[in-house]
């Protein structure tokens, strides 16, 4: 994709999906981050669910840390993985106590020191809980990326940086929503939507495609 | 006893009434005291004076006898009548007076063991009173009852009883005599001679009278006055003989009696209380006993129930002094001529509420030689109460004080016990069941052997019929009805204690025994842990008030707190205690299982670092604001970095828990003098092999009991000062006489730190809880430290608040991981802070 596509390509995601948030509900980056760390492999429907019950009582560090592990586990099973985003998220919040006043940090690098904390969960609560510019890349950014031809890359982190490279920074985070909106409805991983897609001319594997059909 | 066959016991006239009517003791008065006496004669002073006394005025002591009442005189007939009887009985005494005064005394003894049989009384009184035929000069009128004895018992022998006045108190120790002596004689009759015995017994017995009374010195044992007799017949000679074995026997009698005499002048009846233990606040939060009873007056409890032990245990109740010679006279006959069957006993009411009061070890006696001697103490006693006490009050007291089996003493927890009601509610077949019980309360336990009771019941009835309380009708009616045993609960014996207070009760307890052993280890000769027991044993069924340091709001604010999270059954818990800054436990909750978690050492995890990072600032070596080495390696050990720079200033690093700045202040003071340290801030659990790097992580082999903990952190909330916690503030005894105070502790309280260090690491502390890991607790300006160890095993909160100190520790008893951290325990601490705070029970906060 040469750089007039890319501009084309944001026109149009940001003209069907307009300007997207995040889909979790949260009222404090401490909130967001739970909250993205209990969304690994889970919905977030299902997240919203869980927080909704679960940040009644236990919307800070310290009220979190009042929970065992056995209790916490209890209270967030339907997420599934609650053995480890239990002992993940409670370490977290007794790191955010101890080191860190209670505060979520804003940095990349403090956030990664946190446990079940990655560069996605990072990504998230930078741009949504504190509008720092990022753009986290999540399964569907990564397949969406990489059809599309927007950032080329093997992992998450190659295409961030090709993601990072190729948008503007001001674009980062809506980007981040659309795609994932656009990942969901149409360009889903098996049997993605082509014929309905607004992108198709300007997608690199659907023209890709095409060729090798002639 | 040459000079014995010379008394005339026939010579009596008017005028010699007034004399002694024995010639040989003629002219004996006080004023011929310092005349030569015959041990006879000396013996039967000694013997009448006891007697007289006994009789006359129960609690005097022997000292004030002087024999110069004249009071027999007025009551007593004319002896002629009796004069001649002795004639007629002398001559069937005959073959009886060989009998030396050793066989006597055997005798005697027989007799008294028969005493201890508790009988039924017979129906039939004896139909006159005891001829009084004594002539007494007014001067010594214990030496005339002495006469009279000796002549009524032979003037009844083999006679009509004739009693017709038998209430009269009066006669009572004549009774006594008479039928010591109608059941020897018949025993002689029966015995056909034994052999002779040795004299040691009546040695031994005068031996005593002499003790009893060595203000009269012997005369040497010889007679000094010799009155020959032209005409001495044989069956006067027998009879004299007789009298003087007699009142030999007697003054033996006597000489064990007053032997065994116990003095309860100083006694005053007191309803026995349970043992209370009160708390701070003045709450009773246990009542201890050995004996539960529940008592009730006299008037609550239905007549039928008096009435039918009465007619059961003691049918002359109200017509005896205390003890029925009567009865015991009836019984020693009885028992004489039904050897091989069953025996009856006399002991009455008062004699077995004695025994209840004053003589409870009888399981002890070893011997028939205690047994007599325990006879003689309860009818002292037994005499005495009757003295102090109104028949409705002994009454009242035997009802409540007596055991009625199934561990109910009293009536009314018999009543409960066995009928599931009060005793006021009980029917005439209740009442006649319960009225069984005393004499085997086993046996007759109408909830372990309903057929025996209701034998037993009928019996009773039957004896009230006899006794015209009810008419057969009534008994027939009772015999018939159905009684509703209820089933016997030994559980609420166990509930002694105020739920939740049992461990403080405990540690109370403990710390009173301990206190108290070294004296009782002297006393005893035992070890310190039978002096504890012994102790403890003591206490419970002592009727003490104990006086404590709880505060009874503080402590049901910690339990709620504690149970609202984890419930009885959870296989977690948490405990809670609370001390002052004096070490008074205010709060005492040791988890919902029966193991005492403020007293077991759990790992303390980070909570322990405060402990010797207030070491390193005593001693100089670091100030709050000093950099420390956030790296290193110590021992074989690197403590991973979580987080700050390469060094991190001493408040940060306590503020943030890190651990390689805590094991380089450890290391800095040094390993063995950073335990030292802690073990004068009263750690008693350190062992050799907590002298280890690890410990300043809470590395430890069994950890810190969080009552020490919390005693440990009251040093920083007293000005550098340990006070060891106080459980007890006062022992009283059952008369209100303070027998024990804090001082008798001997706790130790000494200057452990700087003042200035305390308020140091109490403000470092408060750091902690407005930034760090205890915010949970941030209420009322507390300071304190968290702690967790692997997995969240141990969960601690140690904090100060006003002038209380905390230690919460949550866990599972089985030492699984909990998961989660301190600050569990800090959410717990401020939960019960502010429970505190709202039921106004913190002091000392700004």
């Amino acid at each position: 994709m040469n750089q007039s596509e890319i501009n084309e390509t944001l026109r149009i995601l940001q003209d069907v999906y307009g300007t997207q948030k995040c889909g979790l509900d949260f009222n404090s980056p401490y909130e967001l981050l739970i909250a993205t760390m209990l969304s690994a492999q889970c919905t977030d429907v299902r997240v919203n669910k869980v927080t909704a019950e679960l940040f009644k009582d236990y919307n800070t560090p310290e009220k979190m840390l009042s929970l065992t592990e056995g209790e916490l586990r209890e209270k967030i099973k339907s997420c599934g993985l609650s053995n480890t985003k239990a002992k993940n998220i409670l370490k977290t919040s007794h790191l955010l106590l101890s080191e860190f006043g209670g505060e979520v940090p804003k940095t990349m690098k403090e956030l990664t020191s946190l446990p079940g904390v990655g560069r996605k969960t990072a990504n998230v609560v930078m741009s949504n809980a504190f509008g720092i510019p990022a753009i986290a890349v999540d399964t569907h950014v990564f397949r969406v990326s990489n059809r599309l031809g927007l950032a080329k890359g093997k992992n998450v982190l190659e295409v961030e940086k090709g993601l990072r490279q190729n948008l503007p920074e001001s674009s980062w985070s809506s980007t981040h929503h659309q795609l994932i909106w656009h990942g969901r409805k149409i360009c889903s991983a098996r049997n993605p939507k082509c014929d309905v897609c607004p992108l198709a001319h300007l997608c690199e594997t659907r023209q890709l495609e095409r060729s090798n059909l002639k | 006893m040459e000079e014995d066959k010379k008394n005339n016991p026939t010579d009596q006239s008017k005028e010699n009434q007034k004399h002694f009517s024995f010639k040989g003791f003629k002219g004996l008065k006080p004023s011929d005291a310092d005349l030569p006496q015959t041990p006879e004669e000396k013996e039967i002073e000694e013997v009448l004076d006891s007697n007289n006394i006994e009789q006359a005025d129960v609690g005097a002591t022997i000292e004030t006898l002087a024999p110069t009442t004249t009071d027999g005189e007025n009551q007593e007939p004319s002896c002629d009548e009796a004069s001649d009887t002795d004639s007629i009985q002398a001559v069937d005494m005959h073959k009886a007076n060989q009998l030396d005064s050793s066989q006597l005394d055997q005798d005697v003894e027989e007799i008294m063991t028969k005493m201890e049989e508790e009988a039924e009384p017979e129906t039939k009184h004896p139909e006159q009173a005891p001829q009084q035929s004594a002539v007494a000069p007014q001067s010594v009128s214990q030496d005339t009852s002495s006469q009279q004895n000796v002549e009524s018992h032979s003037k009844r022998q083999g006679l009509p009883r004739r009693d017709q006045n038998a209430n009269k108190r009066a006669e009572a120790a004549d009774q006594i005599e008479v039928g010591a002596y109608d059941s020897k004689l018949h025993e002689i009759d029966s015995m056909s001679m034994k052999s002779k015995k040795k004299t040691t017994n009546r040695r031994q017995n005068r031996n005593d009278a002499k003790t009893l009374k060595t203000a009269k010195k012997s005369n040497g044992g010889l007679p000094s006055r010799k009155h020959k007799r032209k005409k001495f017949k044989v069956w006067q000679k027998v009879l004299i003989v007789l009298a003087v074995l007699f009142v030999a026997g007697t003054a033996g009698i006597f000489a064990m009696y007053q032997r065994n005499r116990v003095d309860i002048s100083s006694y005053s009846y007191k309803e026995k209380q349970k043992t209370q233990i009160i708390s701070a606040d003045n709450q009773v939060i246990a009542e201890l006993f050995t004996e539960n009873r529940t008592y009730v007056s006299l008037n609550q409890i239905p007549d039928n129930m008096k009435n039918a032990l009465i007619a059961t245990e003691d049918r002359r109740f109200y017509d005896h002094g205390g003890v029925d010679y009567y009865g015991i006279a009836r019984s020693m006959v009885f028992n004489v001529f039904h050897r091989d069957t069953r025996s009856q006993g006399a002991s009455t009411l008062t004699q077995q509420l004695a025994r209840t009061l004053f003589l409870p070890d009888i399981s002890t006696e070893q011997t028939m030689g205690d047994s007599i001697n325990r006879k003689f103490k309860e009818i002292s006693i037994a005499r005495q109460l009757e003295k102090k006490y109104s028949k409705n009050q002994i009454l009242e007291m035997y009802l409540n004080e007596t055991y009625f089996g199934s561990s109910a003493y009293g009536i009314e927890e018999a009543a409960k016990t066995y009928f599931g009601k009060d005793i006021w509610d009980c029917d005439l077949a209740e009442c006649a069941m319960l009225a069984g019980l005393p004499q085997a309360p086993s046996g007759y336990a109408p909830n372990a052997h309903y057929d025996a009771a209701k034998k037993r019941q009928s019996a009773v009835l039957g004896r009230m019929v006899a006794a015209g309380y009810i008419t057969k009708a009534q008994a027939d009616q009772a015999k018939a009805e159905q009684v509703n045993v209820a089933k016997w609960d030994a559980s609420k014996l166990n509930n002694q204690v105020t739920e939740g207070y049992e461990k403080f009760v405990n540690r109370a307890l403990q710390q009173y025994a301990e206190a108290v052993a070294p004296t009782v280890m002297k006393k005893q000769g035992i070890s310190k842990k039978e002096a504890i027991k012994y102790t403890r044993t003591q206490v419970s069924s002592g009727e003490y008030k104990i006086y404590t340091t709880i505060n009874t709001g503080m402590q049901s604010d910690a339990m709620k707190v504690a149970l609202s999270r984890y419930p009885e059954g959870s296989s977690t818990t948490t405990a809670i205690v609370t001390l002052d800054q004096d070490g008074s436990v205010r709060a005492y909750y040791g988890g919902n299982t029966q193991i005492d978690m403020c007293n077991t050492a759990r790992q303390p995890g980070s909570n322990i670092k405060p402990l010797y990072y207030s070491a390193a600032i005593d001693k100089g070596i670091f100030t709050a604001t000093s950099s420390l080495h956030n790296y290193g390696t110590y021992g074989n050990w690197t403590p991973r970095a979580e987080g700050g720079g390469s060094t991190v200033d001493l408040t940060t690093a306590l503020v943030k828990s890190l651990n390689p700045p805590a094991a380089y202040v450890f290391y800095t003071v040094g390993v063995n003098n950073s335990v030292d340290w802690m073990k004068t801030m009263g750690i008693s659990t350190f062992e050799p092999s907590d002298y280890n790097i690890n410990t300043c992580v809470g590395g430890m082999l069994y950890g810190i009991k969080p009552i020490e903990m919390a005693a440990a952190f009251n040093i920083f909330n007293n000005n550098g000062i340990y006070n060891q916690p106080k459980f007890v503030t006062k022992v009283e005894n059952s008369n209100g006489s303070t027998v024990f105070t804090t001082s008798n502790l001997n706790l130790d309280t000494h200057q452990v730190m700087k003042s200035s260090t305390a308020s140091t690491m109490k403000s470092i502390l408060r750091k902690v809880v407005t930034s760090g890991t205890g915010t949970n607790a941030n209420v009322y300006g507390t300071a304190g430290k968290t702690g967790t160890t692997d997995s969240g095993k141990d969960l601690w909160f140690t904090g100060m608040t006003g002038d209380l100190t905390t230690s919460i520790w949550t866990g599972n008893l089985n030492n699984k991981a909990l998961g989660g951290y301190g600050v569990i325990s800090a959410a717990t601490y401020g939960s019960y802070m502010r429970a505190l705070g709202s039921d106004k029970l913190i002091t000392g906060v700004q």
